[in-house]
């Protein structure tokens, strides 16, 4: 095998490696390597390489960007129609009063009606007891800053973003809400913070 | 991966359904982000450019024609991310790439420097030292699995450049296993 021809088959290892040829060009290799024990021994490294290149450990975490991207495209959404930033402005009072409509006709129907205590749900799960806020954070926020300012207090996303951009925060059992409540709002890349 | 259901995906989000993007994202999301990283060597950069990455999918899926794979695709759009991160930070990490100036140690144990690539620790600290042009193509050719042709496809170099970047991307990554090493003993 001439120095052109020993080129030509160093230059196809990786792809043999990777199972990217087909059958007359893995001939050829397999026949070359089968009379250069160094380009065979090069397949042998290249093979070590590729074995420990995809045993990557760093992973993002899916559920959180994902729900980050939501955010954006639901923003870009809105900014690109100017309809809807006035439907927003018009939604957002309204969705506030039906909120606060619903949680006084729960309120009225459980003192007035409802004296079984031992109420389950009826999928069998226990409701969660955690606390909870929801929370939007600006356009700029990046990935470092939601995940350090979630993270570092203990809090989890576990719904959203909504319509309106909101993230619903699980908070640690027994946390002092308005504690956590007034150190989120002061961080520069959250716009709001307020209760479900 | 199948393509055909990439291909479905991808005129699912063209018409807006959210749910074909959050399947498109967790299939693709530990693809792209890796390739972003071994571009950028920054986790946190990583994912912001992932992010944006796969706002462009959601605006401009319903452009893709077919003509090349969805992952060639997909990893294009997020190598010219990249190169935008770059541009707004008015930088760019790389240096001019002199690829004559390691030769290949003519006493080279190939067979310490295939232990030496076994070492997840070791390998990465030499992966670390290689011009970002060389970790990228290592990167595209053993994680990825992709053929020279998509890889000059995916950065926008010939096919010609795809190969001897990729010969001397080895040469370095063998250069730095021995050198790492030597400093260890």
């Amino acid at each position: 095998m001439n120095a052109s021809d020993r080129n030509t088959i160093a230059e196809k290892l990786p792809l043999y490696v990777n199972g990217r040829l087909d059958a007359e060009e893995i001939r050829h290799v397999e026949m070359a390597l089968a009379n250069d024990p160094d380009l065979a021994r090069d397949v042998e490294f290249l093979q070590a390489l590729k074995d420990t290149l995809q045993q990557s450990g760093d992973e993002p975490p899916v559920e959180m960007d994902l729900a980050r991207l939501k955010r954006d495209i639901h923003r870009e959404t809105a900014e690109s129609s100017p309809q809807s930033a006035n439907t927003r402005r018009y939604w957002k009072p309204l969705a506030i009063a039906a909120c606060l409509l619903l949680a006084i006709q729960t309120g009225f129907q459980l003192t007035t009606q409802s004296t079984d205590s031992n109420w389950v749900p009826l999928s069998g799960e226990t409701a969660s007891q955690q606390p909870r806020l929801q929370i939007a954070f600006t356009p700029s926020s990046t990935a470092e800053q939601i995940r350090e300012s979630l993270g570092s207090r203990g809090l989890r996303i576990v719904d959203g973003p909504g319509a309106l951009g909101l993230y619903t925060i699980q908070l640690p059992p027994s946390s002092d809400v308005d504690a956590i409540r007034q150190q989120l709002e002061q961080l520069p890349f959250i716009e709001e913070v307020s209760s479900p | 991966m199948d393509d055909r259901q990439d291909n479905e995906l991808l005129i699912a989000i063209a018409n807006q359904d959210m749910q074909a993007l959050s399947e498109f994202y967790r299939r693709h999301q530990r693809r792209v982000y890796h390739f972003v990283l071994s571009k950028l060597n920054d986790p946190f950069t990583a994912n912001d450019v992932l992010n944006d990455t796969m706002l462009e999918v959601w605006r401009s899926a319903g452009r893709f024609q077919g003509k090349a794979r969805v992952t060639t695709w997909l990893l294009g759009i997020a190598h010219h991310k990249v190169l935008d991160h770059w541009r707004q930070q008015g930088r760019r990490p790389s240096t001019e790439l002199d690829e004559t100036m390691i030769d290949e140690s003519p006493g080279a144990d190939i067979e310490a420097l295939t232990l030496a690539a076994r070492d997840k620790a070791r390998l990465a600290q030499c992966m670390a030292r290689l011009s970002t042009e060389h970790r990228e193509i290592l990167h595209l050719v053993f994680f990825e699995e992709l053929n020279y042709d998509e890889i000059s496809r995916i950065i926008d170099i010939p096919e010609g450049t795809v190969k001897s970047r990729v010969h001397h991307a080895k040469k370095l990554i063998k250069h730095y296993l021995t050198a790492v090493g030597m400093e260890a003993e």
